[in-house]
Order: structure tokens, then C-alpha cells, then sequence
């Protein structure tokens, strides 16, 4: 039955259907919408044996006389009962019966309402699925190009050479060799390449302990802050990390310095809390860190916001606005901090720091 | 429609022309362009549903009764959800104004939810289930669907389901497949031959 009357779904979409909606990728929905309106004035609606014309008809009746694009069954049950159009109109439930029993895909049916459909994606594929023939020679052809074995290696190669090669048929990440040969290391094999089989692993990096006791965290933190001293920051225990991170070297022990993100997931969940919470004892960095915490008010945000904007000559990044905090505390020997990147995202962006930005250039600047 | 860029006028043009842009492109673009609308993201649907009440509590610094929330929404002529529906997707009317100030306030779990509507418990997916959503799919689209497509039209019909307060689809997701079938492929094959089964034994009944 679907074969008769669908379309076929497998092929590639036309190029300049493509080229059009490579145009409209990052465009606004009201763009999206008015293209597709034109598509629908322009497109006969699909021919249906299956007895739902009346149906459509007397939705799309229902739709003008609301003014909607698409009604809901409720205001499709009133204005059947009501406006004396809609008398004699297939009920809700006769229409839900012709649609495999949902409301939404009657409403999806009508031409001038977009549908979705989850084969879409197969108009978008670039090519067809990688053979085991070319996962074999892209992994013969890496090797011998590189000698390397790591499959990170694999897809900074591959990234490289696709670029050069834009036609070249190189899987870019390890997925179609797991699919292909099981897994990354059977793929080697396939591929003839000799990889040691029980040998340990080629790290560029000591291990890393990805889930530390609390007493591990506690005690790495209590060392940085005696090392650090104050302003106790995240950035600066970044830095004092890596810094031990260079010291421990190639050493086969694992590194168990905590990352930033692992502390505050196992303390209080922001960085001042977990400090408060480790080092609560030490009043001096406790108090610090309360200092650093002051309330800003919006026109301190937006000040900050644009010295910033003034030093850099552009909108910051929420990165580059960090960094800049960072060097204009540092000017103060840590006395003055400006205010935190989320401090802004949150009053002016409601959480998003792109609507921040536009807000506070639609705003202007603050006066000094 | 006065929103609209004038690239979107420009190309509305170009699709409109049957000689410059041929049936073919206009039936793919047409299928490309009304699944990406129809098929908006869980973080615009959170969005769109409580911008409102999130720029009430920013605005007044104050938790909006209910009231005062559908006076501003009658007020502003304003799409946004009733009072009735939010209280629906979220349990009561707290649990709504929370979610709203997940948008501000990042700490706690770091997804702001839709709906919690079909949060709890559900009933497993019996074998039968799972196979006749299979074959609902290629009922619907024509044609056996990939893992990905499987899953991708699950959560379109779960998302359209939240929209409207219906109840949720019996559309197994990954983990179902998973622990019924083992493989995708395999859930596939056994869907495969039990409608070739049903086709045989419709042709045995009317020859």
C-alpha cells in the first residue's frame, strides 16, 4: 500500500533544492515558514484514495473561518457544532479514525502545514555508506602515512586530508570501522596493520583519576590553596594544575589532581561553594571568597561589560570576557574584581550569553 | 507574512518560478523545510513555553500567581501556555515558576524539562509492541527504517504528544529495542517477517 503511493525516500535531495536550503540553514523560522508557503501554493496536494479528502476539505474550512493554520480538535468540535459551514462535516473522531487515530497527523496533511518526517535526513547524506574495501585503504593509507595507531591520530589525519581532498572517500571518525569490523582494534587487523595486542597503551599523558574520594579532592584542594595562597580562583588552580600536571610527567603512577569541574561536582556544585564547604576553616579564604561574591548591580554589569568590549575593540567571547576579569583583578593584586561572565549571562541574557551581548549593544554604553 | 528577511522573498520567488526550479527540487525542499519547522527543539518548546512566566519573575522579582499570570497573558495577547496547561506539564503551579528560573539560576540538574508529564514509570513494551511499531513506521513513511530514524520519529511523536497533553506513543526507544532484540537489525528482521506473515495470511482470507 505505501509503496503505490509514496514517493520514494531513498534518493539523494536535488542539488538546488539543497543549494536553497543550504542558503536557509541559519535563517530565522519566519524565513523557513514564508519559503515553505510558497512551496505549498506551488505543489498540487498529494493525491489520497483513501477516503480523507472530505476530511482535509472541511480542515482546511475550519482553518480559514479561524484564521489558524492548524486547528485544534477542540475548536474543531466547536465550530462543527456551531457555525452552520461546519454542519455536516466529518466529526473528530471520524477524522481521527482516517488518520491511523492521531489528530496531529490529519493536521500534518494539509498542505500549507509543514509535516515532520524522519527519513528527511537520507536527502541530506552526503554519499552512500562506507565499503569495507575503503575502510581498509583509508586505514592502509594512514598508517603508512603516519605509523600511528591511536584512532584520535586517525581523526586529526582524516580531518587533514579531507580537507585537501574533498572528494577522497576517508571515513572521518572511527564510526564506519566499529560498524564494519566490530571495533577499532579489529579494524587494525582487517587492515593487516601490527598493533601490540597486550602492551600498554601509547599515552602522551599519565592516567587521569576520573572519580577521586572526597578525601582526594579535599586534599588537593587544601594543598593548591597552601601553594596558590589567595585570590583563590578557578583559573589559577587551572594553571597550578597543569603546572603539576608538566611536573608528574610520563610517570606510570595516575595524576590525582581533581579538575575544577570534578570538585564542584563533588562539592556544592559552583566553585565558591566548594571552597566555602573545603576550606571553611580558613577564615581568610572564606571571606575572600564571600568579598569576590558582592552583589553587582545592572549598570555594574553593563560596565564591566563594555570596558571590556573597549579594551578588546569587539564583543567578548565568554572566554576573552574571563580572561580580561582576570588580568583587571590581577592590575588590583586581586583586591577589585569585576563581575562574573554568569552574573551578566544571567541578568542580561537569561542564561545566554550571545543575548547578553545583544542586549547590552541594543542598550549602549553605560556612562562612567 | 511582514516578517520575513528579504532573502526569504527573494528565494520565495525562486521556488514559486516552475521553469527556474524544477517539481522535483520543490517536492525535496518542501519535505526538508516542513520537517525542520515541525520538528522544533526540546530546548525551544522549554523556551517558548515559559518565556512569559520567566519575564514576569524577572520583571517583578516576585513568584506571579496564577491570576496575575493570565491577566499579563490576556493583557499581552500573548501565545504562551495557559496557567492550566503549565500546571498540567509540570504538577502545580510552583513546579512551573521553578522551571522558569532554571533559566537563571543554573545550579541543580542542568536541563530545564518541557513537561514532566511522562516523567514516572511506564509500562514495559511487549514484543508485539515493539514489532508493530516497526511496521507502523514503514506503513506511514514506505520504507523499513535505520535505528536512527527509528528513534528520531519516537521522539518527534513523544514531543508532539507533550505538545498537546495527549498520551504518550508506544514507540519504543533505544533501550527497549535493546534489552527485547539485543540489535536494531535484529528487532528489524523479526518485523520484517511477521508482516510478510500478515500479508500471507490477509491473502489466504480474501484470495
Amino acid at each position: 500500500m505505501a509503496d503505490a503511493t509514496t514517493p520514494d525516500r531513498t534518493t539523494h535531495a536535488h542539488p538546488l533544492a539543497r543549494a536553497v536550503m543550504r542558503l536557509l540553514e541559519y535563517r530565522d523560522e519566519a524565513d523557513l515558514r514564508f519559503v515553505f508557503a510558497a512551496l505549498a501554493r506551488r505543489l498540487p496536494p498529494s493525491e489520497d484514495d483513501s477516503g480523507r479528502e472530505s476530511a482535509l476539505v472541511a480542515l482546511e474550512r475550519c482553518a480559514n473561518a479561524l484564521g489558524v493554520n492548524s486547528p485544534s480538535s477542540r475548536s474543531y468540535a466547536t465550530w462543527r457544532a456551531t457555525s452552520p459551514e461546519g454542519r455536516g462535516s466529518p466529526s473528530v473522531q471520524q477524522i481521527r479514525t482516517l488518520f491511523d487515530g492521531s489528530w496531529n497527523h490529519a493536521i500534518e496533511a494539509l498542505p500549507n502545514v509543514p509535516s515532520s518526517d524522519p527519513l528527511v535526513r537520507r536527502l541530506a547524506a552526503i554519499g552512500p555508506r562506507y565499503t569495507a574495501d575503503e575502510c581498509l585503504a583509508a586505514l592502509t593509507r594512514w598508517h603508512q602515512e603516519t605509523g600511528e595507531l591511536n584512532a584520535v591520530e586517525y581523526k586529526a589525519w582524516a580531518r587533514r586530508t579531507r580537507k585537501a581532498e574533498p572528494k577522497a572517500r576517508i571515513p572521518a571518525n572511527c564510526e564506519p570501522f566499529g560498524r564494519r569490523f566490530g571495533n577499532w582494534r579489529a579494524g587494525l587487523d582487517a587492515a593487516g596493520i601490527d598493533h601490540p595486542r597486550t602492551g600498554r597503551r601509547a599515552r602522551t599523558r599519565p592516567t587521569r583519576v576520573t572519580h577521586p574520594t572526597r578525601e582526594e579532592v579535599v586534599d588537593s584542594v587544601r594543598l593548591a590553596y597552601e601553594e596558590i595562597g589567595e585570590p583563590f580562583s578557578e583559573i589559577r588552580y587551572v594553571a597550578w594544575r597543569d603546572h603539576r600536571a608538566v611536573q608528574h610527567g610520563a610517570s606510570p603512577a595516575p595524576f590525582r589532581v581533581p579538575s575544577p569541574q570534578i570538585i564542584t561536582r563533588t562539592f556544592g556544585r559552583s566553585w565558591g561553594k566548594a571552597v566555602t564547604e573545603i576550606l571553611g576553616d580558613q577564615l581568610k579564604a572564606v571571606a575572600a571568597m564571600r568579598q569576590r561574591r558582592a552583589r553587582f548591580s545592572p549598570t555594574d554589569l553593563a560596565r564591566a561589560w563594555w570596558e571590556c568590549h573597549q579594551t578588546l575593540g569587539r564583543a567578548p567571547s565568554v572566554s576573552e570576557y574571563e580572561r580580561w576579569r582576570h588580568s583587571e583583578a590581577q592590575r588590583t593584586a586581586f583586591e577589585c574584581w569585576p563581575p562574573s561572565e554568569s552574573s551578566i549571562r544571567q541578568r542580561f541574557g537569561h542564561g545566554s550569553w550571545p543575548r547578553a551581548c545583544e542586549r547590552l549593544q541594543q542598550e549602549g554604553p553605560v556612562d562612567a | 507574512m511582514p516578517d520575513a528577511s528579504e532573502v526569504a522573498f527573494v528565494l520565495a520567488e525562486l521556488v514559486s518560478d516552475r521553469t527556474a526550479f524544477p517539481d522535483d527540487a520543490a517536492s525535496d525542499l518542501r519535505r526538508v523545510l516542513g520537517h525542520r519547522i515541525a520538528t522544533p527543539t526540546p530546548a525551544v518548546l522549554r523556551y517558548d513555553r515559559l518565556q512569559l512566566l520567566l519575564s514576569m519573575l524577572l520583571d517583578d522579582g516576585v513568584v506571579p500567581t496564577v491570576d496575575e499570570y493570565t491577566a499579563r497573558r490576556i493583557a499581552c495577547r500573548s501565545d504562551a501556555p495557559a496557567s492550566s496547561t503549565l500546571i498540567n506539564a509540570y504538577g502545580h503551579w510552583l513546579g512551573a515558576c521553578r522551571a522558569a528560573w532554571r533559566f537563571v539560576d543554573r545550579t541543580g540538574h542542568p536541563s530545564v524539562p518541557h513537561t514532566l508529564r511522562y516523567a514516572g514509570p511506564h509500562e514495559a513494551y511487549t514484543l508485539r509492541e515493539i514489532l508493530d511499531a516497526i511496521i507502523r513506521f514503514r506503513t506511514r513513511f514506505g520504507d523499513w527504517p535505520t535505528q536512527w530514524e527509528f528513534i528520531e520519529w519516537g521522539q518527534i511523536e513523544r514531543r508532539a504528544a507533550g505538545r498537546t497533553g495527549a498520551p504518550g506513543p508506544r514507540i519504543p526507544a533505544a533501550g527497549s529495542l535493546a534489552r527485547a532484540f539485543g540489535t536494531f537489525p535484529r528487532a528489524l528482521a523479526a518485523a520484517q517477517r511477521s508482516e510478510g506473515d500478515i500479508r500471507d495470511l490477509r491473502g489466504r482470507r480474501d484470495p
